[in-house]
């Protein structure tokens, strides 16, 4: 055996033996969890996806309050919340068995082992939330959740959900979402993660039927460690998915954003946006696939990652792939690294616009384009300002 | 208003002179103009003025209103009454034609220690000024100069102008890319800002501007320097005859 595995496994030997008490029905399940931790192991800086994050960024760490987090209109619900309407059902994941937990994870793991996800199956806290019509705006203080958090969604034909979930408090989280959607269902999904010390490690597995709307955008002003996985399976025809970040990161903080979209369906539209902006020696890594199938032919696939680099010693890091086996598909992809315009920030301070506002300016422009893939006008409006709230108290 | 003495540059990146002696004074409510030929260093001479990187000053001054100028960051010599109307207005994606205008005018505002506009002073301020350059809304409302047609950039360039009421306005071939109506246009805005205790530096290639915005002195630059300054004759006979006969004169 070799010493690489063995480190993996010792690591996930750990979690598999630390892991709490829970109901029989999801400990049957978590066998799954543990044999497959057990085989593959913890990550490993020699493992694909782990090749610029370290794991050991996973350790301990300490910081405080940065940012005043907007107050957004929904419905805040709880590990506990149990509410059940036409549209909507919650149910805490504990008390009924759900052939979703854990589904996505186990099907996620042949484009790339998913061991932090496992990890966390093992002993989040969460809810199931089935939405059968109108699910309106749920939020999630993630300050007032346990550290380990699971959703498990499902969205059914016609329905929809928006998902705000917010963290100001520097905190260790790990984070499991699963989300089926039905034909014509639509789930939009909100992060915003502004801790500046906090680690924040969250999946987002999807499954879409046809005519789907899937929004994925984070927003993070990092950090001690953040990393956003999203692994979206595009299976019914006619869908549209969209996963976006703006990174803004500085103190050294660490940022990845992983993305594995699969077109396996006709005529659909993905989307990966990402503007990063990083400052005093922060990181910032993107890995984006798409992954064409031979029958998923009319596929429109766009993927930019674009990073601006304040100063000297941070650094943006991206690998962005493209697996195509359909012959009438549309797939672009673009990723850039640059400072900040000088031609720009000259033209705005010919006119008087002092050099830190500037600055911030030039900034908030090029995080735009990220925000601009919110689809609520509303939540649109919120974020930017609170992004320009950000930005504006930032010495750039 | 803006007095240049033996102004000498080279860029920074490479050991080249470009202005080797600049000796130029523009006076309050005068229209200066300065022509040239080609690589004579009349764009580097208002760049140098507004205080762009990449070039270094060896040797001069610069007197604008008793202070010099030289020694103020880009953003103090704008707040001070410097403005420079660009050959080549920038494009920024993302940030609103209206949010840059009203970022400029405050923070010139603020840096004079006067008060900002509130919003809807602004908004009327700028609404009128747009009008009269036949700026429409959606030019307003879209991300500074993208998209923008080359008439439509200088107007902006222009309405900028106009909103920020500067002591001096140098205008870089702002005649360059545009047809006769859209220049007639750009001309009415400059001349509906002439003013007793305003001062233009306008350089061009061309008589066909100064038709329009009629100069009271005409100075030509040459290797660096300004080798013969005139009345507007002194324009039309360039276009007449070219610059052979006055760089000969001139000794080049």
């Amino acid at each position: 055996m070799n010493a690489i595995l063995e480190a993996k496994q010792s690591l996930a030997s750990d979690w598999v033996s630390s892991a709490p008490v829970v109901s029989d029905w999801r400990a049957a399940r978590l066998e799954e969890s543990r044999k497959w931790l057990l085989a593959h192991g913890g990550p490993h800086a020699r493992d694909h996806y782990w090749s610029y994050t370290d794991p050991k960024l996973l350790d301990a760490s300490t910081g405080s309050l940065n940012v005043a987090m907007p107050s957004f209109a929904g419905t805040a619900i709880l590990p506990t919340t149990k509410t059940s309407s036409d549209a909507l059902k919650i149910t805490p994941i504990e008390e009924a068995e759900n052939k979703l937990f854990g589904r996505l994870v186990a099907s996620a793991h042949g484009r790339g082992a998913r061991p932090l996800a496992e990890k966390t199956l093992l002993s989040a806290q969460g809810v199931y939330i089935e939405v059968m019509g109108d699910g309106g705006v749920l939020t999630i203080d993630r300050d007032v959740w346990p550290d380990d958090i699971y959703l498990g969604i499902t969205v059914a034909s016609g329905a929809t959900l928006t998902i705000i979930e917010t963290g100001a408090k520097s905190s260790t989280k790990n984070m499991v979402v699963e989300a089926e959607l039905a034909d014509g269902a639509s789930f939009h999904h909100i992060r915003i993660a502004a801790a500046l010390e906090d680690k924040f490690h969250a999946h987002l597995f999807a499954e879409l039927g046809a005519n789907c709307d899937l929004r994925s955008f984070s927003f993070s002003g990092a950090g001690h460690l953040h990393r956003f996985e999203s692994v979206v399976d595009l299976l019914g025809d006619n869908s549209h998915v969209s996963i976006a970040g703006a990174d803004l990161l500085m103190n050294k903080g660490h940022q990845d954003d992983t993305v594995y979209i699969t077109h396996d369906a006709l005529n659909c539209n993905s989307r990966q946006v990402f503007k990063r902006v990083v400052t005093e020696g922060a990181t910032s890594v993107f890995q984006g696939k798409i992954l064409v199938k031979e029958d998923a032919q009319k596929t429109d696939g766009y993927q930019i990652s674009q990073g601006l680099m304040l100063e000297d010693g941070a650094e943006i890091l991206s690998k962005p792939e493209l697996e195509i086996y359909a012959d009438d598909v549309a797939c672009s992809h673009g990723s850039t690294t640059s400072g900040m315009d000088e031609t720009a920030l000259f033209y705005l301070r010919s006119r008087g616009v002092p050099m830190n506002e500037a600055r911030q300016l030039l900034v908030r422009a090029f995080i735009e384009e990220a925000i601009e893939e919110i689809h609520s006008e509303d939540l649109r409006e919120q974020i930017g300002a609170m992004s320009e709230e950000w930005i504006f108290g930032q010495a750039l | 208003m803006i007095n240049i003495k033996n102004l000498h540059v080279k860029l920074e990146e490479e050991d080249k002179a470009i202005l080797k002696g600049v000796d130029l004074t523009v006076k309050a409510g005068e229209v200066a103009a300065i022509m040239g030929p080609n690589g004579s260093g009349k764009s580097t001479l208002s760049y140098v003025l507004a205080g762009r990187d990449g070039y270094e000053v060896t040797d001069g001054t610069v007197d604008f209103a008793g202070e010099e100028l030289l020694e103020m960051e880009p953003d103090e010599r704008a707040a001070a009454g410097l403005f420079l109307a660009f050959q080549y207005p920038v494009e920024i994606p993302g940030v609103g034609n209206m949010t840059f205008l009203r970022s400029a005018a405050n923070a010139q505002r603020r840096a004079r220690g006067e008060d900002e506009l509130s919003a809807a002073d602004f908004l009327k301020l700028v609404r009128e000024k747009a009008k009269t350059l036949k700026i429409n809304a959606d030019m307003m409302q879209r991300a500074v100069n993208v998209g923008f047609s080359g008439g439509e950039k200088k107007r902006n360039e222009i309405l900028q102008m106009a909103m920020l009421e500067p002591k001096l306005c140098i205008l870089d071939e702002t005649d360059s890319g545009l047809d006769v109506d859209a220049m007639k246009l750009v001309s009415e805005g400059v001349n509906a800002l002439r003013s007793p205790d305003r001062g233009f530096l306008v350089i061009t290639h061309y008589q066909r501007l100064l038709d329009h915005i009629k100069p009271d002195v005409v100075h030509i630059m040459a290797e660096g320097r300004i080798i013969k300054t005139g009345g507007p004759e002194l324009a039309l006979e360039v276009e007449n005859n070219g610059y052979a006969a006055i760089l000969k004169e001139a000794g080049l």
